[in-house]
């Protein structure tokens, strides 16, 4: 198991990265008076109650909680994959609420990345093919430079002609970090990203997605209940019941523990069962 | 993102065959049919330039001012509906200046006997066969080998005809001409080119004249042009010799009249194409339906898939192209698949002609419009199958990506269930309204099957929980707890039940339609003739036309009583080409009974006409109105029987001219209502003989009743003898008569029944696959089974109703048309639901294997 980089991390987010070209201090993602309301009348389930969050730019923030917490929720709204029943999200400064299906379809084309639990790429094209996926339905054109640079921080050159199915689960995951990277998002969001993974392969993701942070000045946000996963970000968020009940600047995995252990006390245990096994279900509880 | 759509058809072929298989058989039809219409116009165009090679005609004047009826089966003269011409026309004239030969068509069908004593049929049975006058210099004959007839009993036969006959010069055989028996002897081979299975045989010009002109009169004379005449010059040429009687002929050149019998020939052949396409679109219609429901299925084992496009920055619109580009893959596939198995079919088929001896010219066409028109089918039918799928794709929220089980949330069906409903209740209105009006019943059944079809497409969910349910009730109380899992997983989902038995559906009603109405049909047939033929026994003809030495030789043989003869032929009534029967007097009432609507039967006698009430509505005859018939030039004293009369006949009207249409009036004196007289007026026999030349009579049937206590199986022996000489004649009695019609429909049918099978197939695969787990490996191949079985009978009996609810309003619809009982043929409908049944069973084997075999694991996550 790796440690946590080091990583100057003061808890403003206005504080430059060195090796990010965000100076601004917006943050790159934003939710105020979030709410989300699954169902109706009597079986009707909060999975989001009242959420006010910003997340910084060039930073890596990991959103913690126990199962039915709401964070996949969070993520999903905040990535303008849902819609949410109430208050207001903002993504690189544009209100997504309002925004038409073909204005997200655009929004996710061109400034959001994506990396899902079950990797997700699409079984009948190559590696190489998956990666530039997201340029060809843009119509773009692929910067050749930017697409070396990509494989290069992955590790992937020598596999890029191999179809999904003859990757391992940590290669398949690195080929989905690399597709979400591939059209310069604003922000990349990571939903369990390692769930599926070996604990040697996780470390392989997350150290990928750390360097694509400090090297590549990216913003990224990652769903997870493990904490050594959590450990490998600037900044944990922490919720429960659909409310953020915690928020800590450079979490270890004790801190993370701690933390978990502090905020959850009616659910103790929550945080042992969920470090313990990949837990297939996530949004079971969510919706 | 063609990427996607390619890689994904590429790397699931197997999922894509059905669908491109259902491609492949509605395009091979339209691709064949297109094809085949090539051969044929081709063939006949080419027998029309090598038969039809004068350089000038003269011909009569139509016998009606405005349209002429189409005539079939007259391969050298478009005359059907002309005036006749004397046939020494020209000859009264000088020599034509600039012309080296004329020659007056002369012809009329003829029976040749072969080596083996039998009839010498023409290529498939049905190509005619012609006797001619061999004129001596007609440069369209060529001598083969030995000489051409110059004299009563010599022949000579056209190469084809005598490979056909096994005779060869030299051989005594017999001829039957103008309905009698005659020896002759073979003398010679000619050659025609284009004979193209029809049996040619020349004759002397003398007995030619005397059998096939016995009135003096011809439908048309050819003139050859010398070298250096131009066909318009001969035209002019010729019409300034007739002077005077230029007015009542027509003279046109060869190409004029090779132009009209070839556009009359790709008239006829485009109400075949008609025919065949009608049954194209619907295998192409079913064949939508299957490469919907294919979609469907692959849009849902996909749903992840395209989540995760939709993540990752496609748009709807992007996603919907992907999966109807897959479509389009399957439809240009299909196509080109099609469009060779149409020419191979087209292929086949003309290779099985030519050993019938017909032979078709040049290769099979498929002409560069053919395969543009196949592609563009193909693709649109596809395309716009896909479509819904497709739609459907296209709103898979991207979040799905991010879910583990990804389910398709189902509206509720009420909608769906009132809409369907509101469309069958209007289609039923339809068809109720259809029986009850007189005007365009047919176009409100027609609005009635649409509606009704697509109204159970749309109710088919809604109402198959009910129905489903009550199916199982067997089941499930037999079988526990299959026949309730398998009741179960099919009442769960209605969409999925109703899709897969959508196409079944479609096709039951179909085959349902056609069964009542084929059923009811013939029932209709029978009961005309049993009501009114009460004749013991009928002779018919497949060449149309019975000989008269066959009827004579019937009449003469010892035990029957008496025998009538039916004739009809063309004429115009009031300037309308229209067709007369006449029947020998005194039929009405000795075999046949025929019952007067209005007026008498009996009015016959005294000269007046019978009119069907169908024509007397159109027309607005009643009792007393008088017709005005517009005869062939002839005698006005009516029998022309004998060739001597004939000579008098361009003279017989001072004041008219040769050729002029004479007319006769005569006066309605009843009005019938029988679908056994095939023509709209019945006419005295002497009043027939005046109005139509002998050549264009056509004896249709000869009834014979046998002598009261007359052994009948015996009688029926001993004509079955007498007519032997005659060997296209038929002995029927009134049952054999009645009955001969759904055989063609069922045959077509056939390729329905395959799309039939195909689609349950397809969907019984996905029952298969998606199902859970937790049953013992022959249960849950039972469960599939009984859903399959479930799902075929729902939709045969779905469509069963829709076809047979269609079909049973037309007896009354139709009831003036002769379509008079309506029979329900229970027992092949029951059969067709049990086939259903056995379909399901086996489109469910497969599926139920996979299922049983499959690993737990495996099974989860197939793809």
């Amino acid at each position: 198991m790796s440690t946590a980089p080091s990583s100057p991390l003061p808890s403003r987010p206005a504080s430059p990265n060195p090796a990010s070209s965000a100076h601004d201090a917006t943050p790159i993602a934003s939710a105020r008076a979030l709410r989300k309301v699954y169902g109706g009348g009597e079986t009707a389930v909060v999975a989001l109650d009242d959420v006010d969050v910003d997340l910084e730019r060039g930073r890596l923030t990991a959103i913690m909680g126990p199962s039915g917490s709401g964070k996949s929720t969070l993520m999903h709204c905040m990535a303008g994959l849902d819609r949410p029943t109430s208050g207001e999200v903002v993504v690189d400064g544009d209100q997504i609420g309002r925004m038409s299906e073909r204005q997200l379809t655009r929004l996710r084309r061109t400034r959001l990345g994506f990396v899902f639990q079950a990797f997700n790429l699409i079984p009948t094209l190559t590696a190489r093919e998956n990666i530039t996926l997201p340029v060809d339905l843009a119509r773009g054109s692929l910067d050749k430079d930017w697409f070396d640079e990509v494989i290069d921080v992955v590790g992937l050159r020598d596999r890029l002609d191999h179809r999904p199915s003859e990757l391992s689960g940590g290669q398949q995951q690195r080929v989905a970090c690399a597709r979400a990277l591939i059209t310069r998002p604003s922000v990349v969001f990571a939903d369990e990203p390692t769930g599926n993974l070996d604990s040697v392969a996780s470390a392989e993701v997350l150290g990928f997605l750390r360097r694509s942070v400090d090297r590549l000045g990216q913003s990224v946000v990652m769903v997870t209940h493990e904490p050594s996963t959590a450990a490998y970000a600037d900044r944990a968020l922490f919720l429960a019941d659909g409310r953020i009940v915690g928020d800590l600047a450079d979490p270890t995995p004790d801190s993370v523990l701690e933390a978990l252990r502090t905020h959850a006390p009616v659910r103790a245990g929550t945080a042992d069962r969920a470090g313990g096994s990949s837990e297939a279900a996530t949004d079971q509880g969510d919706r | 993102m063609f990427r996607v759509t390619w890689r994904g058809v590429r790397q699931h072929p197997v999922r894509f065959v059905l669908s491109v298989l259902a491609v492949v058989l509605g395009i091979a039809f339209v691709t064949g049919t297109f094809a085949l219409r090539g051969v044929m116009a081709d063939t006949f165009h080419a027998i029309v330039d090598s038969s039809m090679d004068a350089d000038v005609y003269v011909r009569g004047v139509p016998t009606t001012s405005d349209r002429t009826a189409s005539s079939g089966d007259d391969l050298v003269s478009t005359s059907a509906n002309r005036t006749d011409l004397p046939l020494d026309l020209l000859d009264a004239a000088e020599p034509i200046a600039g012309a080296t030969g004329v020659f007056p068509t002369v012809q009329g069908s003829v029976i040749l006997v072969g080596a083996d004593g039998t009839a010498v049929q023409g290529a498939g049975g049905g190509a005619p066969s012609i006797g001619f006058a061999a004129w001596p210099d007609d440069p369209s004959l060529a001598l083969v080998s030995g000489r051409v007839p110059d004299a009563a009993g010599e022949i000579a036969l056209e190469t084809s005809a005598l490979e056909r006959s096994g005779l060869h010069v030299g051989d005594a055989t017999k001829l039957v001409v103008a309905g009698e028996v005659e020896d002759v002897q073979v003398v010679g081979e000619v050659g025609f080119p284009g004979a193209s299975g029809a049996i040619l045989v020349a004759v002397d010009p003398t007995t030619a004249v005397a059998t096939f002109a016995p009135d003096g009169t011809v439908p048309s004379i050819a003139v050859y042009a010398a070298p250096g005449t131009t066909p318009a010059q001969l035209a002019a040429t010729v019409t300034a010799d007739l002077g005077a009687q230029a007015g009542s002929v027509q003279v046109v050149t060869g190409d004029t009249v090779r132009a009209e019998a070839k556009a009359s020939i790709d008239t006829m052949l485009g109400f075949v194409s008609t025919f065949l396409l009608v049954f194209a679109a619907i295998a192409l219609f079913v064949g939508g339906f299957i490469i919907a429901n294919t979609f469907t299925m692959s849009v849902r084992q996909r749903m992840q898939e395209i989540a995760v496009l939709r993540a990752i920055g496609a748009s709807p619109s992007q996603v919907f192209a992907s999966v109807v580009g897959q479509a389009a893959i399957v439809g240009v596939v299909g196509a080109a698949v099609g469009v060779l198995a149409g020419g191979g079919l087209v292929a086949v088929l003309r290779e099985i002609l030519d050993r019938a001896g017909m032979t078709l010219s040049g290769g099979v066409p498929i002409a560069v419009s053919t395969v543009v028109v196949a592609l563009v089918t193909g693709v649109v039918v596809s395309v716009v199958a896909a479509a819904l799928p497709a739609r459907r794709a296209a709103r898979i929220p991207p979040v799905d990506a991010m879910r583990e089980a990804v389910t398709s949330g189902d509206r509720p069906l009420r909608l769906r269930g009132v809409l369907g409903l509101v469309l069958v209740v209007l289609g039923v209105a339809a068809v109720v309204t259809a029986t009850a009006v007189d005007d365009g019943a047919g176009s409100f059944l027609g609005i009635a099957a649409v509606l009704l079809v697509v109204g159970m497409l749309v109710w088919a969910p809604a109402i198959a929980t009910a129905v489903v349910r009550v199916l199982a009730w067997p089941v499930v109380r037999l079988g526990r707890p299959i026949g309730a899992l398998a009741r179960g997983n099919v009442v769960r989902n209605p969409r999925r039940t109703a899709s897969t038995a959508g196409a079944l559906m479609i096709g039951m009603a179909l085959v349902g339609a056609a069964a009542v109405l084929a059923t009811s049909t013939q029932a209709s047939m029978r009961s005309v003739v049993d009501d009114s033929i009460t004749a013991d026994y009928l002779l018919r003809s497949a060449s149309q036309d019975i000989p008269v030495g066959a009827a004579d030789a019937a009449a003469e043989v010892p035990g029957v009583a008496s025998s009538g003869r039916v004739w009809w032929g063309p004429t115009a009534i009031d300037d309308e080409p229209s067709y007369v029967l006449a029947v020998s007097d005194g039929l009405f009432g000795r075999g046949w009974d025929l019952d007067a609507v209005e007026g008498s039967v009996a009015s016959l006698e005294s000269g007046q006409v019978l009119v069907q009430r169908s024509a007397a509505e159109a027309n607005g005859w009643t009792l007393g109105s008088t017709l005005t018939f517009a005869g062939a030039a002839a005698g006005a004293g009516g029998g022309t029987q004998d060739a001597d009369s004939a000579q008098d006949a361009d003279g017989a009207r001072p004041g008219t001219a040769p050729g002029h249409a004479a007319t006769t009036t005569a006066t309605v004196g009843g009005i019938i209502e029988s679908p056994a007289v095939g023509a709209p007026v019945v006419v005295p026999q002497a009043l027939f003989e005046q109005l139509v030349p002998q050549t264009r009579r056509t004896l249709d049937m000869v009834l014979i009743e046998a002598a009261p206590g007359a052994d009948l199986a015996a009688l029926r022996a001993e004509i079955v003898d007498a007519v032997k000489p005659y060997l296209i004649v038929s002995v029927m009695d009134a049952d054999e008569f009645a009955s001969s019609l759904a055989q063609q429909v069922q045959q077509v049918l056939v390729i329905l029944y395959a799309l039939l099978a195909l689609s349950i197939m397809e969907r019984t695969r996905e029952i298969g696959l998606m199902r859970a787990v937790g049953l013992g490996r022959l249960q849950l191949a039972a469960v599939v089974v009984v859903e399959s079985v479930l799902i075929a009978v729902f939709g045969a009996l779905a469509g069963l109703a829709v076809g047979v609810g269609l079909a049973s309003a037309m007896p009354s619809a139709f009831a003036d048309s002769g379509l008079s009982d309506l029979v329900v043929p229970g027992g092949s409908l029951a059969g067709m639901v049990v086939l259903a049944a056995v379909v399901g069973v086996v489109a469910a084997a497969w599926p139920a294997l996979r299922a049983a075999r499959l690993p737990v694991l495996e099974s989860v996550t197939y793809d």
